[in-house]
């Protein structure tokens, strides 16, 4: 039970970070990023493909990558159970590289769709997303592809039976970082004209922004923190293996988040992750007993799918504001009208 | 004194031609309309001026700069705004929201919004001049209301209350009184007439010509895209609006 509390929590931390940066784009910029996964993906390829170079290179192994990955992996990951320092500094650094790494992939992925209405924008984002997914998944020689690689465990000097635990505080510790960083950063004049550009971007041109920059910007921010998400996960599972990162699980999952919890509202974002990670769980847990019981005419994987594409269209329907409503942006200055 | 002048604009869009060398000009604190009927290149004429369409041929001059196809934020910083012709609110904003949106902000810029003290007074300021220009325009009382609950007319009012905000020279509106009721419509162009007494210009498209011609400095009639018709002051209007040619377009339409 403990086991499976954890297990959400670690989820929801890594879901929170992914869908508080798509909120970012999505929930207050308008920007229909449908290729939210590659910058998560973006985050992976910095530690499998970047990280593990540098630690081939430092160890001097020959052969081919998937195998040397495997031995710089073990090294490092030696080295770190008897260096705590080691291991959080190799995460820091990923850390920093995958924030680069991102906001340079989201800058240019943005950039030739950048004069183009909402809707193609969208797909044009898709289609570049899965170009590299596709590139990443069979081409074995950049990050293992459909084989993966190891990645050293930079928490291996905490005990087995606590990796766990270490892995889900360090991601908690992660999402709270990146959602006040987030808040902060939103209520200001900055978040008004991000909604601005959601609302009427014609608008906001003929009021002197420039809305490219403005699209480069935030994607730029927001392809960074999901990176950040990217890199937790490949060090909680020791490897990257790219089909971890495909659409359903980081594009389509987190707009659903946004979605339920809220456009627009963090707070509603994270309740929203919550929420569908908790579901996700039991789903996963009980899906062979929810088959058995209601004598379900398919596999049960599918299960998952099937509810969670009901329940978007339930709240694209029913409630598409979510749960939790967005507000205003009250500055000090507004917020000191109210209280006139 | 003229503020804007276009020479010899030309725009076809698939061989036909929306603008066909045309030459106005906009008298600094002057009301300009310029009327035609539909198709006429009215529209096509000041999505020109303001950036939204490329020209093929001509010049659009302003202040005695050229700021021919520039893109539409550039042409901001000369001091030109714009409305629409729907009233386009940013509508899950407040009504406040979308007269600060109006100008621009250094706490727009990152890293700076992360950092309130670099942009709090001048958010101070800014609310506060937002507050004067609803209150002069009459809808301070709604100004935390979501601006999708205003009416039609309230709406064009919290238009022109955006682009005060940014100190323009010159307002280009494209059919500001389009159905409004004729008591706001009236209510709306007296705010005009103060706005233009305190030295702002206007350049406005407006169909309802029973209205806005009582209100008018200097107009332009167009129709096929050139224009047909010009006059400035009360007595060359009076002449323009019963020139043959001008009966005729109308009739024809």
């Amino acid at each position: 039970m403990v086991e499976l509390i954890t297990l959400i929590l670690f989820f929801f931390a890594l879901y929170t970070i992914v869908s508080l940066s798509l909120n970012l784009e999505f929930g207050y910029g308008g920007i229909p990023n449908f290729g939210k996964a590659l910058y998560v993906l973006t985050g992976a390829v910095v530690v499998g493909g970047i990280l593990n170079r540098l630690l081939i290179w430092y160890f001097g192994i020959e052969g081919d990558f998937i195998s040397a990955s495997s031995i710089a992996a073990y090294k490092m990951t030696e080295l770190i159970s008897q260096n705590p320092l080691l291991g959080l500094g190799i995460f820091i650094f990923c850390v920093l590289l995958a924030i680069v790494a991102g906001a340079i992939v989201g800058a240019l992925s943005i950039l030739p769709s950048a004069k183009l209405k909402e809707d193609y924008l969208g797909v044009t984002l898709l289609a570049i997303s899965e170009v590299v997914y596709l590139i990443l998944f069979y081409n074995t020689e950049i990050v293992g592809g459909y084989y993966g690689v190891s990645t050293p465990d930079i928490l291996a000097f905490i005990p087995g039976e606590y990796r766990m635990y270490a892995y889900t505080v360090l991601g908690l510790i992660c999402a709270i970082i990146v959602y006040l960083f987030l808040e902060r950063l939103l209520n200001s004049p900055y978040g008004r004209i991000l909604r601005g550009h959601r609302e009427n971007e014609d608008l906001i041109k003929a009021f002197g922004r420039d809305v490219m920059k403005l699209r480069v910007k935030t994607m730029a921010i927001g392809s960074a923190i999901a990176a950040i998400a990217g890199v937790i996960f490949v060090f909680y599972s020791a490897s990257v293996v790219v089909n971890a990162f495909n659409r359903v699980e980081w594009t389509f999952y987190p707009f659903l988040i946004v979605l339920l919890g809220g456009k627009g509202n963090n707070r509603g974002v994270v309740l929203g992750a919550f929420i569908f990670v908790l579901l996700k769980m039991l789903i996963d847990f009980y899906k062979f007993d929810i088959k058995y019981l209601l004598h379900l005419p398919f596999e049960a994987v599918w299960l998952q799918y099937i509810i969670f594409g009901i329940l978007a269209l339930l709240i694209l329907c029913y409630k598409p504001e979510g749960i939790l409503k967005e507000r205003p942006i009250f500055t000090p200055p507004i917020k000191s009208r109210i209280n006139e | 004194m003229i503020i804007l002048e276009t020479k010899n604009l030309c725009k076809s869009f698939d061989g036909v031609k929306a603008l066909d060398n045309v030459n106005i000009e906009v008298e600094k604190s002057k009301l300009t309309l310029i009327m035609g009927p539909n198709g006429s290149g009215k529209s096509t004429l000041i999505n020109a001026i303001s950036g939204f369409l490329k020209v093929d041929a001509g010049k659009v001059i302003f202040e005695g700069k050229d700021i021919t196809n520039r893109e539409p934020h550039e042409i901001y910083n000369y001091g030109i705004v714009r409305t629409f012709q729907n009233p386009e609110p940013l509508k899950s904003m407040t009504v406040l929201e979308n007269v600060l949106i109006g100008r621009k902000h250094s706490g727009e810029n990152i890293p700076n919004a992360l950092f309130p003290s670099r942009w709090l007074k001048e958010e101070e300021e800014l609310v506060e001049r937002a507050f004067k220009i609803l209150e002069f325009l009459k809808l301070d009382h709604r100004w935390d209301h979501p601006s999708k609950s205003l009416s039609g007319g309230q709406m064009k009012l919290l238009e022109i209350g955006r682009a005060l905000i940014t100190d323009p020279k010159l307002i280009i509106m494209d059919e500001p009184i389009a159905g409004v009721a004729p008591g706001l419509a009236h209510d709306i162009f007296s705010h005009v007439v103060q706005l233009k007494n305190k030295g702002i210009s206007f350049l406005i498209v407006e169909h309802r010509l029973d209205i806005v011609l009582n209100y008018v400095d200097n107009l332009y009639v167009m129709f096929n895209g050139s224009v047909i018709a010009h006059g400035k002051g009360r007595e060359e209007i009076e002449k323009v609006l019963n020139d043959p040619k001008v009966i005729e377009v109308y009739i024809g339409d």
